[in-house]
């Protein structure tokens, strides 16, 4: 077809359609782009030929109205239509609508992450358009198919049949309309039908939907719904609009916004009879014994301060919280050596926060020649007593260091570093003694657990036992028993089990924990968009999925259980936090709200909140019950991702300790609780401004919340915690900065000795 | 035409779209974007890919049409190779990354690119069978690969060492913690400490010292304070910040390894034995320049360094065993991985104390190598000026306020034996052009006929008033040579005063005087060169 050709038939379909205005506007492009051609040719022969420009411009209009005529003449309409099947004359069938639908389903499913959110919003009112548009065009028993298909998408996350969602509402009240002549009655489909829903996308999402679009698979029918009833519209290329404008979306298209009133109650409080709250009695006992003496009353005052005590133990973040009776999910008995072992740190607790400030004292592990590359360390766990530190590399290797009772004496001295040696020592003793074997020359030397197949993400310590789970790129998770070198009742290396198919096939797992108080099920989060609850018991296969229609839709990167062990949180790429019911295997909270995707979440010992860092730096504490942001935190890490996240425990409220890529381990308050008479609220400490000084570039975003603040040499920081005793504890790989590498320059030696 | 060839083309693909803003939209946007795949490109790629073959040509429609497909895809690509970097908790793409992804989505992986290799290895089709290919090696001379050194970095097994990264609210002063950057003090206060220095200076020279100084001073401390604020998150952590570290920790025994210990008495014995051989010596000032692991012998160190030289004024330690111990100061200072810092105090009086000492070496060396005792002084006062170098912009110290005042002193002082006037001189010197300026231009004349018959004492001088000739040429170009020189002392001393009062670079006016004074010192410089 030649150009003025298809400028005709142009034309002619926008008289066709009745779009005056859209044809005008072509019109005088046509003229204005002739005019210019005229020009040019003007300029370039102005030696030659005067008086070219007229008939140039002549032509232009002749050859269009030309061309106009000969449409006409040769059929019009059904000319147009046989080149191009846009005209509504032409019309697909209903089952080809349906099924262009569906498959526009799965392409926004399946696109780039960055742009899902926004094509995500040509969903819904394109759903509802599709339905209206088979039931105008008379397909009743089709479009009730339809709608009755994709329902269950698209209705409210949390909408029950007694408080139907905002979205289960209208689709109700659509299903009504099964005439054309009810589209004009029916106050649903007459919005619809007579305001342009609004979907603001980015460039670049526009384009690959066109392109989509306009695949010869997809019904023409799907594009002209789009062109006419959807304002598909272009917000600016910047990423901030188009984020912006995507989290806007999400909120609102999702049906998770901010109905949080329609969410499920969650019972958040620990388990009765938790260590915390048997910590509180023991402490409070003994100071009511101190007091009353022998006297009479000792039992009531005795009671009163250990009702005083589950307060004063337990942080701001769970205090409101009413304990759980009987865990919502059965729990295994609990190993008593264990949970003595885990008491006595406990009792040994450093108060962290509170009025004085108390900052929290740092172990660090540092790995050395930690290797490049693919086969580098990935991440790291430090077990919860502070007696062994594991790392998981990019080689599938999962290296365990135990701490030599020894050699972990350092010249410094505080409570938390000494109750640390103590736990050391013990731990050893325990372990048969072991430690001084395990030790060469100074250095804890490292038992490798070989076995894993591509690369391990992911490495956790139980609590009980010594038991260390792992998992990665070939989406097994792996339990080893670690053992201790020289002891031959615990064996080295030993691996118990590998838990497969539970991730869908080739598809890496990312994250994967143990349930917070026993060995006897884990979580793991994947590629494929689901977290994964195991029973370390069940060999076939995982116990719950959490994913599908109303899980993430992007990669889950990171999972955390709820201190009750009832529920899981998973952070993802999409940017939320969702929290699971594991006895429903039901989404029960939506938080969203992070400015990137989200790369590691905590959940705070006491129960009430969530504590999640994103890739771009940013910290966001969610309260749990209400479902809101508590408060965010920007510019924690000044460059690079947050990867690690951990609270402390304890009665001035949890500390937030974030360890990131720019090699920090920072620590910030938490909000803490304000009583105004019978109200409790939480308060947000304003933050204070720093010093002006002049001609300096230091500005400190997060100045008021900050309580400590260290860097590392060159070692970002893969992993943060606290252990029982609240010390807190970092690891990372040593990474100098690569000079011109020797090593690089020596591979090709080493390789080309072998063709010698 | 062919500018707008696109937008017929889009619309020729599919009309469709919609209304003709959303086509604008598009376009624009497309314009605007910069990191596209352009058809263009996929052609140029296409014909890589084909070779000079004319005959298989990718036609222009078909690039088009690829073009946006090939975008998605490697978008895909890209996204999914970033998930795997951030798992594995890097911040840099490797090929690895991409492998993973490529074998997630199903795909073969690129192979030749992995783990460190800068290009793609070369296959090369066997001779005679169509699709087998082997990587092509370079040839290597056996002799030359044999007498190679060996790599020097063998692969190791991944190691764990702990540190306290953090005790009571404050990082310990350990090897393994960031060791924190003195010298990064903000431009401003740098200039601030400058003048402060330059103004120092000059008002020692002047008689109204001693107020001045005081306020230079309660200046560089506020500066200092607010230093320490700056770099200090949370005002509350100010007064243990600026206490030090070291008085929040309770006062703990050192403890040093033992192969420290070991190392330690073999430097001290070697560089404390006049001995011991130049090889030995070199070795070990190349092991105290660049080990990263000796911050814990660095006290006893500095404590080596400044009793032989404290030895070496008294008359009991041998030149050599100065000039060694000078030698390891210097190493020290050099080395990246150790913080000087906390031992300015006991390091800096004891370099200035060796460079305007009266007599250096043993009773008998002081009286027959002098020239070596020289050359030990102009030792010193290099390692002073290189001190000042790296600590003196930090008004915490006023170190080159210091000096300078030190020096001034020592240099005008007649009681003084011509050594250490030498030597204070040589000092000065090595301060830089400024210094001199501030504090030697104003008695140039004083000294140049203080001591007409020490050899050393007028080579010092000249090379001090070369030195200051060429500062000031430099800082007033225009000065004419043959100015004529004041008359009467007085006017000369009052001119004198004046230049080292006028501050270079400036567009102050520079009077006859002046300009006379210049001239004679240019004189001075001519007269020295000729004694």
């Amino acid at each position: 077809m030649r150009e003025t050709d298809f400028q005709a038939l142009v034309v002619r379909y926008f008289q066709a359609c009745g779009f005056t205005q859209a044809e005008d506007a072509l019109r005088s492009e046509i003229l204005a782009r002739s005019q210019n051609l005229a020009a040019g040719a003007a300029a370039a022969g102005a030696s030659a030929a005067v008086g070219a420009p007229a008939p140039a411009l002549d032509d232009a209009v002749m050859a269009l109205s030309a061309n106009l005529e000969r449409w006409d003449a040769g059929g019009g309409a059904a000319a147009i239509a046989d080149h191009v099947s846009l005209v509504d004359a032409r019309r697909s069938s209903p089952e080809a609508l349906v099924q262009g639908y569906g498959r526009l389903y799965d392409f926004v499913d399946a696109t780039l992450d960055r742009y899902r959110p926004a094509l995500a919003g040509v969903l819904y009112p394109l759903y509802v358009h599709v339905f209206l548009e088979l039931v105008l065009r008379e397909h009743a028993t089709e479009a009730l198919e339809f709608l009755r298909e994709f329902e269950t998408r698209f209705s409210d996350a949390n909408s029950t049949a007694s408080r139907p969602g905002a979205r289960s509402k209208e689709l109700k009240e659509l299903q009504m309309v099964s005439l054309p002549e009810h589209l004009r009655e029916n106050p649903t489909s007459l919005r619809y039908l007579e305001e342009r829903t609004p979907v603001p996308v980015d460039a670049y999402a526009l384009d690959i939907l066109l392109h989509f679009l306009q695949s010869p698979d997809v019904p023409r029918d799907i594009l002209l719904l789009v062109n006419r009833r959807l304002d598909v519209h272009v917000v600016g290329s910047d990423d901030a609009d188009g984020e912006a404008a995507a989290k806007r979306q999400r909120v609102t298209d999702d049906g998770h916004g901010d109905d949080v009133a329609d969410a499920p109650q969650l019972s958040l409080g620990l388990n009765a009879s938790n260590l915390e709250d048997r910590l509180a009695e023991e402490l409070a006992g003994r100071e009511a014994e101190e007091q009353a003496g022998g006297d009479a009353d000792g039992g009531a005052a005795r009671r009163k301060a250990k009702e005083a005590g589950k307060l004063a133990v337990l942080g701001v973040d769970g205090a409101h919280l009413s304990r759980v009776r009987e865990p919502r999910v059965p729990l295994p008995t609990h190993d008593a050596v264990w949970e003595a072992r885990r008491l006595a740190h406990m009792r040994r607790r450093i108060s962290l926060g509170g009025p004085e400030d108390k900052t929290p004292d740092c172990v660090f592990f540092t790995v050395t020649h930690a290797g490049a590359g693919g086969g580098a360390m990935t991440s790291a766990s430090v077990h919860p007593d502070g007696s062994a530190m594991a790392a998981a590399f990019g080689d599938g290797l999962v290296r365990v260091w135990h701490m030599n009772p020894r050699e972990t004496t350092g010249n410094l001295h505080s409570p938390a570093v000494d109750a640390w040696k103590d736990g050391v020592r013990d731990a050893a003793a325990a372990n048969g003694g072991g430690g001084s074997s395990s030790t060469v020359g100074g250095a804890p030397r490292g038992v490798v657990l070989a076995g894993a197949n591509g690369a391990s993400y992911s490495v956790d310590w139980c609590s009980e036992h010594g038991l260390l789970l792992s998992a990665g790129r070939d989406g097994c998770a792996r339990v080893w028993a670690p053992g201790v070198v020289g002891d031959d009742e615990h064996p080295v290396g030993a691996c118990l089990h590998v838990y497969s198919w539970g991730h869908r096939q080739g598809q890496p797992i990312w994250d994967a924990r143990w349930h917070p108080s026993s060995c006897s099920s884990f979580c793991t989060a994947g590629a494929d968009r689901i977290a994964a609850l195991w029973s370390a018991e069940r060999a076939s296969g995982p116990v719950r999925i959490f994913g599908g229609r109303v899980g993430h839709v992007s990669d889950v990167n990171a999972v955390a259980w709820h201190p009750n062990g009832s529920y899981v949180a998973t952070a993802s790429d999409d940017r939320c936090v969702k929290l699971w019911d594991i006895r429903s295997g039901g989404c029960v909270r939506t938080l969203g709200g992070a400015a990137d995707a989200v790369t590691c979440v905590a959940v705070t010992p006491g129960g009430g909140w969530i504590v999640a860092g994103d890739a771009a730096g940013d910290l966001a504490v969610f309260d749990l019950a209400a479902g809101k942001l508590l408060k965010r935190v920007t510019g924690v890490s000044r460059s690079g991702p947050i990867w690690s996240v951990c609270t402390s425990a304890g009665e001035h409220g949890p500390l937030l300790t974030t360890g990131s890529a720019d090699g920090h381990v920072r620590t910030f308050h938490g909000p803490r609780l304000v009583s105004e008479g019978s109200n409790v609220r939480l308060h947000a400490p304003a933050p204070i401004s720093t010093p002006a000084f002049p001609g300096s570039q230091i500005a400190f975003p997060a100045s008021g919340w900050v309580v400590g603040d260290y860097l590392t040499k060159c070692t970002p920081v893969h992993h943060v915690s606290y252990t029982w005793s609240n010390l807190l504890v970092g690891a990372g790989p040593l990474s100098l900065p690569t000079t011109a590498a020797p090593a690089s320059t020596a591979t090709p030696m080493v390789l080309t000795t072998t063709t010698i | 035409m062919a500018d707008q060839a696109p937008s017929a083309a889009n619309a020729g693909a599919g009309a469709p779209a919609a209304t003709p803003t959303n086509m604008q939209a598009t376009q624009q946007d497309a314009a605007t974007a910069a990191a596209r795949v352009t058809p263009a490109s996929v052609s140029v790629l296409a014909e890589s890919v084909l070779g000079g073959d004319v005959t298989r040509k990718l036609s222009a429609e078909a690039a088009s049409v690829l073009a946006p497909d090939v975008e998605y895809r490697l978008r895909a690509l890209v996204q999914d190779a970033s998930k795997f970097m951030r798992h594995a908790k890097r911040t840099k793409l490797t090929c690895s990354d991409v492998n993973n992804a490529l074998l997630a989505r199903g795909c073969e992986p690129v192979y030749g690119f992995e783990d460190g290799a800068r290009d793609a290895s070369r296959f090369v089709e066997a001779a005679g069978h169509p699709h087998v290919f082997y990587v092509q090696d370079a040839v290597l001379d056996l002799a030359s690969f044999v007498s190679r050194p060996l790599p020097r970095a063998i692969p190791r097994e991944p190691a764990l060492a702990t540190h306290y990264l953090a005790v009571n609210g404050v990082q310990p002063k350990v090897p393994q913690n960031a060791v924190p950057s003195a010298p990064t003090a903000t431009a401003a206060t740098a200039a601030a400490a400058s003048t402060a220095v330059s103004a120092a200076a000059a008002a020692a020279a002047a008689a109204a010292a001693a107020t001045t100084t005081t306020t230079a001073a309660a200046a560089a401390t506020t500066a200092a304070v607010t230093t320490a604020v700056a770099s200090q998150q949370q005002p509350q952590q100010v007064l243990p910040a600026v206490q030090g570290p070291s008085e929040s920790l309770p006062a703990l025994a050192h403890h040093v390894p033992k192969e420290l210990q070991v190392y330690l008495d073999k430097v001290t014995a070697s560089l404390g034995d006049a001995q011991s051989s130049a090889e030995t010596n070199s070795i070990i000032l190349q092991g105290l320049r660049t080990d990263s692991a000796i911050d814990a012998i660095v006290p006893y160190l500095v404590r080596f360094v400044c009793d032989r030289v404290k030895a070496g004024i008294s008359g009991t330690c041998p030149l050599a065993t100065v000039q060694a111990v000078l030698d390891a100061a210097e190493n020290l200072l050099g080395n990246t991985h150790v913080d000087l810092e906390p031992y300015l105090h006991q390091l800096s009086p004891a370099v200035l104390s060796c460079v305007c000492a009266k007599n250096l070496g043993t009773k008998r060396e002081a009286k027959d190598s002098r020239e070596r005792g020289d050359d030990v002084r102009k030792k010193a006062a290099k390692l002073a000026a290189s001190l000042c170098e790296r600590f003196g912009d930090n008004p915490r110290y006023a170190l080159r306020m210091r000096m300078a005042q030190t020096y001034a002193a020592a240099m005008a002082d007649a009681k003084k034996a011509a050594s250490a006037r030498c030597g204070a001189l040589w000092g000065l010197h090595c301060l830089g052009k400024r210094v001199l300026h501030a504090t030697f231009l104003p008695r140039a004349r004083a000294l140049s006929e203080s001591l007409p018959d020490n050899e050393a004492f007028s080579a010092a001088l000249q090379q001090c008033a070369g030195l200051t000739a060429r500062f000031i040429e430099s800082a007033w170009p225009g000065v004419p040579p043959h100015a004529k020189a004041p008359d009467s002392r007085d006017a000369w001393d009052a001119a004198l005063t004046k230049a080292s009062r006028t501050e270079p670079g400036t567009d102050a006016p520079v009077d006859g005087a002046t300009l006379g004074i210049l001239n004679t010192l240019f004189d001075l410089t001519a007269f020295t060169q000729h004694r």
